[in-house]
């Protein structure tokens, strides 16, 4: 496709327009504000640390609450769980399966010597 | 006559200040070739000191400074426009109902001192089509055209080939063509 001449011109004017850009020279007393920004930052990071201190403390702490707490439920009595009651003495022998029981002994109640 | 990484590393102040004096006008000019506004390119001018000051650490001796300083200056001017991008999203209703379909987008906020006054709208017109390449061909066309450096230098301070500076100026040079006649064609028939 044909471009307008007109446009060619525009598009080569476009293009070599920053050809020739004159150096543009640093703002006033930017070397100040760099160093001033700096000072501003190491200022900061001083304060951030003096912080940490208190902050390691405060952790330290937490852990030990923490510990505490764990070995409170650890070496607590635990509830005793009640033995299950047996209704009848059968019932116990069929629980612990006493295979050598016969049932002479459990259904008379009477001592065989009398 | 270069500076005393040494000292610079031991947070000499007067080492620094020596170093903003030799290299923050390049600085600047790269970022304003990259953002042209002037205060916006003096934040960044400064963003890219702070960061050299904090991670001078880091700086391979034996390097050059000013390709460490560049490349420094580069990722901010990114990040820079990144978040104006971002910030731009924000307006999409207003987008939505604009009735400009021009092909690019001319920046709002232009203000180059460098530029001479009778090239304004045609560098507004490159800005704004500049803006639409992918990030390494505005870097390449940026440091050859705007801040006059070889093709060698763009390769250390790109850390590409020098082939591949070569490629990335014909795409942005090519793209750069096909925006602006679409732009000053639409121009020309509205």
């Amino acid at each position: 496709m044909e471009t307008n001449p007109n446009i060619e011109d525009q598009i080569n004017r476009a293009l070599k327009s920053v050809n020739n850009i004159e150096p543009v020279e640093l703002p006033f007393g930017f070397s100040d504000r760099v160093i001033n920004r700096l000072h501003t930052q190491q200022n900061n990071v001083r304060s951030i640390y003096t912080i940490s201190p208190l902050l390691k403390v405060a952790a330290v702490f937490v852990l030990i609450l923490i510990n505490i707490f764990t070995l409170r439920l650890a070496l607590s009595p635990q509830p005793t769980q009640s033995p299950a009651q047996f209704v009848t003495i059968r019932d116990f022998v069929n629980d612990y399966q006493i295979n050598d029981t016969n049932d002479e002994l459990l259904t008379v109640n009477t001592p065989a010597h009398e | 006559m270069e500076v005393d990484i040494q000292e610079l590393k031991a947070g000499n102040e007067q080492a620094f200040r020596q170093l903003m004096s030799m290299h923050g006008k390049g600085i600047f000019n790269l970022c304003l070739g990259m953002i042209p506004n002037r205060e916006d390119a003096e934040d960044i001018t400064q963003d890219v000191f702070v960061e050299a000051y904090k991670h001078i650490g880091s700086f391979r001796e034996g390097a050059h400074i000013k390709t460490w300083l560049f490349r420094i200056a580069l990722n901010k001017c990114y990040d820079h426009i990144k978040y104006s991008k971002r910030q731009k999203r924000h307006g999409i209703m207003q987008s939505l109902f604009d009735k400009d379909d021009n092909p690019i987008e001319l920046p709002s906020n232009f203000q180059h001192p460098g530029i001479a006054i009778e090239n304004k709208e045609h560098a507004k017109a490159l800005y704004g089509a500049l803006a639409t390449l992918p990030e390494n061909q505005q870097t390449a066309f940026n440091l050859y055209e705007m801040q006059g450096m070889d093709y060698k230098q763009i390769a250390e301070t790109m850390a590409v080939s020098v082939s591949a500076v070569e490629s990335l100026l014909s795409r942005a040079r090519a793209g750069l063509r096909k925006k602006l006649q679409a732009y000053y064609t639409s121009n020309a028939s509205s």
